[in-house]
């Protein structure tokens, strides 16, 4: 019998409890938001964009680094045209003397032989 | 209204004293930049059009033994320009080098000696720019009294050599005795 009174107490509370709780609680089971809400302006940022562009350059340098110079002369020179073709013309030179040389001996010869 | 203007500012930029442009789509960099910018800016060719010389440039440094490393002889029309130092347009002596002769056929620089003082020398960037650079003197000394100072030396604006060999054939070493040094400095106006 006391067992069914608690019983009847407990399903009265949980009755009060769910008519006294607003629509959006009982839905959500969370605060419901306030009906009013404040929009606050945006807040400007730290540093405008502009400070962007204007900030300082890095500064140049008014000395130049150091730079590595070349020792000595530049050889640009793989040898000259005239030097390539001496010998050739050495040889050609010895080649016509002993022809005409040839040639001489040989007409001396044949007048000789007359 | 806005693009005409911004046509005319490229169009009048041409011509900066010694520096002329090609390019009329690119907006002039900022001030502030405009002088770091310019001197690294890598040439492409060198051209003399008093001796007929015209070549792409190709990057050349330092050698094991320290001394200029040149374009292979067999390729003596090939010019190169010293990419340790200051390039052309930058502030100090940028230097291009090229054969006189190479594998018994005339090189590059085989007229050099017939550089007069005013003659020009037109080095083209790759930014499609020109650097007009005149001669002031020519120089032909021997190789082992080499000036290092004054051809690499330090000066006061942009200042341009170009070096090639010269003087008598010395067949034990197969090399030229001399180099013929052209001091150059931009064209002004």
């Amino acid at each position: 019998m006391r067992a069914v009174r608690v019983l009847f107490v407990g399903l009265g509370v949980t009755a009060a409890t769910l008519f006294t709780m607003s629509p959006a609680v009982a839905a959500q089971g969370q605060p419901a938001p306030p009906s009013t809400t404040t929009v606050k302006p945006p807040q400007p940022s730290a540093a405008p964009s502009s400070a962007v562009v204007t900030s300082s350059p890095t500064p140049i340098p008014t000395t130049a680094p150091a730079r590595p110079r070349p020792k000595g002369g530049v050889q640009t020179g793989g040898g000259s045209p005239e030097g390539d073709n001496t010998g050739l013309m050495l040889g050609g030179g010895a080649a016509l003397v002993a022809g005409f040389g040839a040639f001489a001996l040989r007409r001396r010869a044949v007048r000789g032989s007359n | 209204m806005v693009a005409l203007i911004l046509l005319s500012g490229c169009a009048t930029a041409v011509s900066t004293p010694s520096i002329t442009s090609s390019s009329e789509s690119s907006a002039p960099p900022p001030a502030s930049q405009s002088t770091t910018a310019a001197a690294r800016i890598k040439p492409v060719s060198v051209e003399i059009p008093k001796i007929r010389a015209k070549s792409s440039l190709v990057p050349v440094g330092l050698a094991a033994d320290g001394t200029l490393e040149v374009p292979p002889t067999s390729q003596p029309l090939q010019a190169a320009w010293y990419e340790l130092g200051p390039m052309p347009g930058e502030v100090g002596p940028s230097v291009v080098l090229g054969h006189v002769d190479g594998d018994g056929k005339p090189g590059i620089f085989h007229q050099l000696t017939k550089l007069a003082p005013g003659d020009e020398v037109l080095i083209a960037r790759e930014d499609g720019s020109t650097v007009t650079f005149v001669v002031r003197r020519l120089q032909q000394v021997a190789k082992d009294a080499f000036p290092t100072e004054e051809v690499y030396g330090d000066t006061a604006g942009p200042e341009l050599r170009l070096i090639t060999c010269g003087g008598s054939f010395d067949r034990a070493t197969g090399n030229y005795r001399d180099n013929v040094i052209a001091y150059a400095t931009p064209k002004s106006g």
